[in-house]
């Protein structure tokens, strides 16, 4: 996996080291302005969950930093309920947050390492103290293996492999979906399941395909052509489609995968 | 070795496109006819769907179904893995951006048809990849052998 990763020029967090954060302390200035700001503190339900990563938080209402804690409980779930609690250790990672030592709000975490995990949670406090820090095990790392796998499958494939005369996948080309996989995931994270394909196309070059609601994405890469073909499909409520066609380079792609999973 | 199979398969072109402008005799294609594109296992995706990946080239080949059967038109893949789908002449003709549907036979193929249009615009090879319909399955998605 994390070899995989490498090969891509991935910045998905693949492996952390196994570490232990603790919610130290009793309750600071900050930490009760925090319990004020905070909609997953005052609702504190008690959840046992799953083991989730993420590398780009954002949230319906604002956090706020902490300077005595590495460590905040958050909800990962930006759909009403709350179902998910979580903690997330913020030591290391960059964030928004304009000053550390004074309260500053945000509703975006930029994690540069996936340190978050489920907790337990009563009332107001913080049952668990001790919060073990987990590798990736979420569904978007089986997904990535996948695709991952596939597309390194692509230069494998031989002269009329599609029985029309299809034409190889260079190196080249793969190395350049591998990233293009590497954006999404880190793209898709929050969207479950997945709808996203990747395949090769009879000019050498691949083709993926992503949906998402009325959503729907297809970037292709041309072999020996640095701009990637997009097409940006939105399907109204009457039925009709509307789309966008572009050239999009490499610097473009967090934006438009952003499209895709409705972050704007 | 891929040099060779490229320089191969450029000059079979050249031969059959030869052979379809002046000498086969070609045949009208009617609106109420199909078409059959075979379909390599990667091109399906997990959900069963096919990729609009299938359809992106812009002479598409393809056979005619009128003047062969499935399991021909399959057969003539060589490889046990691929499927077969089936296109209307008439939505072919009817997309946005409409494709010109010609009869073009190859010497080893009179079914031989070709689908000539822009299929990367206007999202074109992902409406034919969406009224395509599956006649043979891809090996993954197979129930039974494919039967002559």
């Amino acid at each position: 996996m994390q070899v995989l990763a490498q090969a891509a020029h991935s910045r998905l967090p693949l492996q952390v080291p196994a570490k232990t954060y603790v919610w130290h302390g009793s309750p600071t200035a900050t930490e009760t302005q925090e319990k004020k700001n905070s909609s997953v503190l005052l609702r504190g339900q008690t959840s046992r969950g799953q083991t989730h990563e993420a590398y780009e938080l954002s949230f319906q209402q604002p956090i706020i930093s902490t300077d005595f804690n590495d460590a905040v409980v958050l909800s990962i779930d930006s759909k009403p309920g709350w179902t998910f609690v979580a903690v997330a250790d913020l030591s290391g990672v960059q964030t928004n947050f304009m000053q550390r030592g004074e309260p500053q709000f945000t509703n975006l975490v930029q994690m540069s390492s996936p340190a978050i995990t489920t907790t337990i949670t009563e009332g107001n406090s913080l049952v668990a103290s001790a919060v073990p820090v987990k590798p990736v095990t979420s569904a978007v790392s089986d997904w990535f293996d996948q695709m991952t796998a596939r597309i390194r499958r692509f230069p494998k494939l031989q002269p009329d492999w599609d029985s029309y005369g299809g034409r190889t996948i260079s190196q080249l080309t793969t190395t350049k979906a591998l990233r293009v996989a590497s954006h999404l995931a880190m793209a898709l994270h929050w969207l479950s399941p997945i709808k996203a394909f990747v395949s090769p196309t009879h000019s050498g070059g691949v083709l993926f395909e992503v949906r998402n609601g009325n959503r729907e994405l297809l970037l292709e890469i041309i072999p020996d052509k640095s701009e990637y073909e997009l097409s940006q499909i939105t399907v109204l409520q009457s039925g009709d489609e509307e789309l966008n066609e572009s050239k999009v380079n490499e610097s473009h792609l967090p934006e438009v995968l952003n499209w895709i999973a409705g972050k704007n | 070795m891929d040099r060779w199979k490229k320089l191969k398969n450029f000059v079979i072109d050249k031969i059959n496109d030869w052979y379809a402008a002046h000498i086969a005799k070609k045949l009208g294609v009617s609106n109420g006819d199909f078409l059959y594109r075979r379909i390599n296992p990667e091109w399906r995706q997990e959900d069963g769907s096919i990729s609009s990946a299938a359809f992106d080239n812009f002479h598409m080949s393809v056979d005619l179904a009128s003047l062969t059967t499935p399991y021909k038109s399959w057969k003539r893949a060589g490889k046990q893995d691929f499927g077969l789908a089936r296109l209307s002449v008439q939505t072919m003709r009817t997309l946005r951006l409409p494709q010109e549907v010609k009869h073009w036979p190859a010497i080893c193929n009179y079914s031989h048809t070709l689908v000539s249009g822009e299929k990367k615009a206007g999202k074109m090879k992902r409406k034919i990849a969406q009224t395509a319909i599956i006649v043979i399955d891809t090996s993954q998605h197979r129930t039974a052998p494919p039967q002559p």
